[in-house]
């Protein structure tokens, strides 16, 4: 059985899960899947999915955090798309999964059939997804449930989209990472993080942005003493000139 | 590490002193003044108007900061501390427009304008195999050699094929299989880079005039496309050919001999020079360039420049596409950049062919497995190790014990003859039961369930025929579309004595039952 | 017209290229039962999902893989995703026994992938030849595997697969090199699953026995095991000093 913090590869099996008090249940996340081919007894089996290193977080969930390059559309992330196609009542945008999602004309704050969003192609844009499974093509909306738009909408005026890993994105959102915050203490700068592995950065200058997204992609394998005396070298490098 | 320009921002005013004093390192250590123009080290150019006014600035600067070096009249040479070599670059960058425009965009991995990516040439176990990473560009190139007859416009000549191959593993878009138009520019240029330079000498690849020459082929697989495929591609094509043997061959007579590895040894190419390609990228209708443009920047290039040239400064092929107007100077300009990195590639080429004849004569290990550095993080190795015989002697034991008791030995069942029935026509056995492993008895008593089922559905669709032809009104004329649903008494008795397994029974008489009742209801209702 | 009389040259259908062959290339103090030393390195393509580039010995295989991605309406499935291999030789283009390789990889990447939770999209695996010194299937269905790791793909379990030959004393070599399979009496490759060590797919050519068989089985089941154990090195190597 393999222990939390450990390294799993597709195949291995899990058991002595831990339920909660209350409900005996245990919530498995993604890489983790129950494998039920022994229907005769009724056993069904925990198994791994995805190479990664088993996870747990009080009291009762499981997770696999795997390294992931592509993107797979789950529901309530969001995401910087672009968009590809104006199609009708729906623009298709690509959200860099398999499918294109689709994003209504109506979805963004203050719309109205007569009052259309002024979208074009090749737009980003900052979205939250409300539809993603693996049988329908993912739906993404520009405004909150009370119609508001906290946030979402349209990316204007320059900057530069950065692709990266979808570990990377996770990272610097947690809360111990403390890239952003440092970086930001310095550099004032913009910016929209998609949990599709896209960055979207805006200096005051070429110069700072390319600073920001270098210091970011540095930082994927770092730990955090390491990102902080990057990003102390970073500033000196820049304010020295 | 990052070019002067690149700190300079769009406002006029001049840059304080004071905030460029803390952290400097060093980029670079002096300029060469010359007939009124300021050469920095990279060959960047500014006009006249500001070499008055920056000199000035740079003496007060430097006596003031102590780092004036040297002060050459003559060849105007003025060499400075590393200090003020950056604040008399700023300064010039600041006082000239011109400057600014060209040198103000910075490279997203820091690189200057005329900088390359590291490039690493890697040579496999086969002679003619090369692998060469350009940044994160990584393209393999194998040479190999045929036999063949010549063309009839050349009878004396061998022929050199050029083959490039890109497949999904470089970048998605790719499809495999079809040659896109990039991939077909990308073949032509090498072509014209390889071929039609007379890299190679083919004279000498011939074996017997107009009837059989070598044939050399140069097969280009393209790994990661991440910007800049030509000058990988060259670069590895080049390296590839001067490392290719091929076999040694005798002509005696009307006999030709090709010899093999053991009889003698093989025979390098005879390369005359090494052309390679240099890219430019333009932007702005050619008012910025940038050497070595990665993918994102190749993405939104709006020209390119291609010099193909030798490090004995023969341009050997040239290309511009793309939209833009480039000066005469600029041209030329752009050359002079390509003969230092055409040298600079070029050394490289024969560093690495040496090291790896050196490699391969002294007994080392050479090829790819070898030059995989294990200590990275994303690579491992595991050595040969030996297997433990122990734990499945036993097994190999036991079932070799098995099979033997199994195995049948082809005397006993089937005695094959052949019994020959006309012209063409032979039967082996005359038919009869089957000999497989199967209870006859069952057999028969499942046929004869069959039978009785069948029979019951005939039965069933007559009544079912006669209902539906009573109620004309719901149309449905075709008997063979009514689905019947058989119903637990069909399944009668017997059947479950016969079965061995357990079959679950469906309970369907009822389902029948009052399919007939709805029909008649609807029957009734309609006439009512 | 002249005679040619051809000598003995190491070649590959039409083309050759000349291998220069080390003293030392076979190795005395290699046992027949022992799996050449195997070499990794994952994550060397920047455009693809996963990519790995592994060495049995000499022979060198790099592997990319893509996925999920959008399929091609021709081939889009509605319960399951397309499994698409490429297998690109060094020499020449492709033909039927590349085609053939492709085949068998798709087909035994298709119980090893978990296809039902991504329908109507596909995986594409590409896998360049680099260097061939014999066993290239099972080391091209390795690289295949690796390269599914690298890229977390959702598998069932994984595989790996072993080459055994038959050589002309009767002799049962595992993992040969390119000479020694040229000479073999008799071809054997298994792909393992890791759940159970059991037989996911099989390829065999020449004559041998139905014990010699039995013994292949079982000794390839057994290097199966060195071979997963390398993928967990592997992984553990990269992923746990992954902050």
């Amino acid at each position: 059985m393999p222990e939390v913090g450990s390294v799993v590869l597709p195949g291995d099996v899990i058991t002595d899960l831990k339920g909660s008090e209350s409900s005996g249940k245990t919530v498995l996340g993604p890489g983790l899947r129950i494998d039920s081919q022994n229907v005769q007894d009724e056993r069904n089996e925990i198994v791994v999915c995805k190479p990664g290193i088993l996870r747990h977080r009080d009291p009762n969930v499981y997770w696999v955090d795997s390294h992931q390059k592509r993107y797979i559309p789950t529901k309530g992330d969001s995401i910087i798309g672009i968009v590809t196609i104006k199609s009708g009542d729906n623009f298709r945008v690509d959200i860099g999964s398999n499918e294109l999602a689709s994003l209504s004309y109506l979805a963004f704050e203050g719309a109205t059939k007569r009052n259309r969003p002024d979208v074009k192609i090749g737009d980003l844009v900052y979205a939250r997804i409300v539809v993603a499974n693996k049988d329908m093509e993912p739906e993404i909306v520009c405004i909150d449930s009370m119609g508001r738009s906290s946030g979402l909408g349209v990316i204007r005026e320059g900057g530069f989209l950065l692709h990266c890993s979808l570990n990377l994105v996770r990272k610097i959102l947690s809360k111990e990472c403390p890239l952003l915050k440092l970086l930001g203490s310095t550099l004032p700068y913009e910016t929209a993080i998609g949990m599709n592995g896209r960055i979207w950065i805006k200096g005051r200058s070429t110069v700072e942005t390319i600073t920001i997204i270098n210091a970011i992609e540095k930082s994927e394998f770092s730990s955090n003493e390491q990102i902080k005396a990057m990003v102390r070298q970073t500033m000196d490098h820049l304010s020295g000139f | 590490m990052h070019s002067a320009g690149e700190f300079c921002q769009s406002s006029t005013e001049p840059l304080a002193l004071n905030s460029h004093r803390r952290g400097i390192t060093d980029i670079i250590k002096h300029f060469r003044v010359s007939k009124g123009w300021i050469n920095t080290r990279d060959c960047t150019t500014v006009p006249p108007c500001v070499w008055g006014d920056a000199v000035c600035f740079c003496r007060e600067v430097a006596t003031r900061e102590g780092g004036i070096l040297g002060w050459e009249a003559d060849e105007a040479r003025v060499t400075v501390s590393k200090p003020c070599a950056h604040i008399l670059l700023l300064l010039h960058c600041h006082l000239s427009p011109l400057y600014l425009e060209c040198h103000m965009k910075a490279r997203l991995d820091g690189r200057e304008i005329y900088d390359y990516r590291p490039i690493q040439i890697k040579f496999g176990i086969s002679q003619g195999c090369c692998h060469v990473t350009l940044g994160n560009t990584r393209i393999l190139v194998q040479v190999s050699c045929e036999v063949t007859a010549p063309k009839q416009a050349r009878p004396s000549e061998g022929i050199l094929f050029v083959n490039v191959e890109i497949s999904p593993m470089a970048a998605p878009q790719y499809e495999p299989g079809r040659l896109t138009e990039e991939a077909v520019e990308l073949t032509r240029l090498l072509e014209r880079c390889l071929k039609e330079s007379r890299c190679v000498d083919t004279e000498s690849l011939c074996i017997m005039t107009g009837i059989k020459v070598w044939q050399i082929r140069c097969d280009i697989h393209i790994l990661n496309h991440d910007g800049n495929l030509l000058d990988c591609a060259s670069v590895a094509a080049i390296a590839a050919l001067a490392h290719f043997r091929r076999p040694d061959v005798t002509v005696s007579g009307e006999e030709v001999t090709i010899h093999s590895l053991e009889d003698r040894d093989p025979i390098p190419l005879s390369v005359h020079h090494m052309p390679l390609c240099v890219t430019f990228a333009f932007y702005k209708q050619g008012k910025f360039l940038l050497v070595d443009p990665s993918e994102k920047e190749e993405r939104v290039m709006e020209g390119k420049l291609v010099i193909g040239m030798n490090k004995h400064r023969e341009v050997c092929t040239l290309q511009m596409t793309g939209s833009m107007l480039l000066l005469k100077d600029q041209v030329l300009r752009c050359s002079n950049i390509t003969v230092k990195k055409v040298t600079e590639m070029t050394n490289l080429i024969q560093k690495a062919l040496e090291n790896d004849t050196k490699a391969r004569s002294s007994g080392q290990k050479f090829g790819f497995a070898s030059s995989i550095e294990i200590s990275r993080l994303s690579s491992n190795q595991l050595e040969a190790t030996n297997m433990s015989k122990e734990s499945f002697e036993e097994k190999i034991q036991s079932i070799v014990q098995e099979s033997s008791d199994e195995s049948y030995t082809s005397d006993d069942n089937c005695k094959t003859e052949v019994h020959i029935l006309g012209r063409g026509t032979g039967v082996i056995g005359e038919g009869g039961p089957s000999t497989w492993d199967v209870d006859l008895d069952e057999d028969e008593e499942m046929i004869a369930e069959l039978e009785n089922e069948q029979g019951q559905k005939q039965n069933r669709r007559e009544i079912h025929s006669e209902v539906m032809k009573t109620a004309g009104s719901l149309g449905d004329e075709s008997e063979e579309e009514q689905t019947i649903t058989l119903q637990s008494e069909d399944f009668s008795g017997d059947r479950m004595e016969i079965s061995a397994e357990p079959r679950t029974t469906i309970d369907l008489t009822k389902a029948l039952k009052t399919e007939k009742k709805q029909k008649s209801l609807k029957k009734s209702k309609l006439k009512s | 017209m002249g005679r040619i009389k051809l000598l003995v040259f190491v070649g590959i259908i039409n083309s050759m290229y000349l291998k220069e062959f080390d003293i030392l290339e076979v190795n005395p103090e290699r046992s027949s039962q022992q799996m050449r030393t195997i070499t990794c390195e994952c994550g060397i393509l920047s455009r693809c999902d996963g990519s790995c580039c592994l060495c049995q010995g000499d022979t060198t295989i790099m592997a990319s893989v893509n996925g999920p991605v959008e399929v091609k309406s021709s081939k889009e499935c509605i319960d399951q995703a397309y499994i698409e291999v490429t297998y690109k030789p060094k020499v020449g283009l492709p033909g039927c026994p590349e085609k053939s390789l492709e085949n068998f990889i798709s087909s035994t990447c298709k119980s090893v992938i978990s296809v039902n939770l991504h329908p109507r999209a596909s995986f594409s695996i590409v896998l360049q030849e680099v260097e061939n010194d014999g066993s290239l299937m099972s080391c091209c269905v390795n690289a295949a595997c690796m390269a599914l790791l690298n890229a977390a793909v959702p598998l069932n379990y994984m595989m790996a697969a072993v080459t055994i030959i038959v050589s002309e004393d009767g002799e049962l070599v595992l993992d040969p090199t390119e000479k020694q399979q040229a000479a073999a009496v008799a071809y054997m490759m298994f792909v393992y699953s890791s759940k159970d060590f059991s037989l996911i797919a099989s390829s065999s050519s020449g004559q041998y026995s139905d014990e010699q068989f039995q013994r292949c089985l079982l000794i390839g089941a057994e290097s199966s095991k060195q071979v997963f154990k390398f993928y967990r090195d592997t992984m553990e190597k990269q992923l746990i000093s992954k902050v």
